[in-house]
């Protein structure tokens, strides 16, 4: 250690030098808004399968218990589009990638996932669905990685963004 | 009153190799700041040590040398509290 850094030292013990924080985060460096579409499509499927027990009429015992686990996976999977796009906003995304469309388009899935909460519609989940999958093709699209569009495996039939790798 | 001349310790490593945890920094708040330029500013409610990427107006983009470990962030030029013009 040189002479300098030890007076520096004594120096700072007697002063409390204020600190400046080359502040980090642990930014990890990954990130994949697939998780996003995946709690997306659980969304409208869970509201798919909302509304088919609904038109059953079946207010048994076990029916009520699916209509509840339907409802709870729906609440969980809107606020999991949430959070996730939230940590690539927050945590991948640099200034200049900001621009006013793509806050724009993280206000509406913000918006869109509270009201996939909110109502049971296939409409509201379908409309969220959409502007996820917009969000994953900026997403891919700031690392210069061709997508394709294609109808996922899912039972929901929807379609799903991939990078081309 | 406000010093024109503060020494400060660094904290933390997204400034490393240019500043490591725990040097000390001579920061000058009479110095013009422009891009490239190493400045203390304010920002997450406590002061941090960046390098100016870009400036826009009255918006300066500081981000770490450290690209593995750096957090960008976006401050006013308010915000800005001096130039590091020396490290210890």
């Amino acid at each position: 250690m040189g002479i300098t850094r030890v007076i520096m030292e004594k120096a700072d013990r007697i002063l409390h030098f204020e600190e400046a924080h080359a502040h980090c985060d642990i930014p990890c460096g990954i990130y994949d808004p697939h998780l996003a579409q995946v709690a997306a499509h659980t969304v409208l499927r869970m509201d798919m399968l909302i509304a088919d027990l609904a038109k059953s009429n079946d207010m048994s015992q076990e029916g009520r218990n699916k209509m509840i686990r339907y409802v709870q996976v729906k609440e969980q999977h809107a606020e999991l589009v949430k959070h996730e796009v939230r940590v690539i906003w927050g945590d991948y995304a640099k200034p200049e990638m900001a621009t006013q469309e793509v806050h724009q388009l993280v206000f509406d899935i913000m918006k869109a996932a509270s009201k996939a909460r909110q109502d049971t519609s296939i409409d509201t989940a379908r409309a969220l669905l959409a502007k996820v999958l917009q969000f994953s093709e900026w997403f891919w699209k700031t690392k210069n990685v061709e997508v394709k569009r294609a109808k996922s495996f899912y039972p929901t039939e929807a379609e799903i963004v991939y990078p081309k790798v | 009153m406000r010093f024109p001349i503060s020494i400060m310790k660094v904290r933390e490593q997204s400034m490393f190799p240019s500043l490591n945890d725990g040097d000390y920094i001579i920061v000058s708040r009479w110095s013009k700041c422009k891009a490239n330029d190493v400045v203390v500013a304010k920002g997450s409610g406590m002061l941090l040590v960046k390098r100016i990427s870009k400036t826009e107006g009255a918006r300066y983009y500081i981000s770490g040398d450290n690209k593995q470990e750096s957090k960008d962030f976006v401050v006013g030029k308010e915000e800005i509290i001096g130039k590091v013009i020396f490290k210890l």
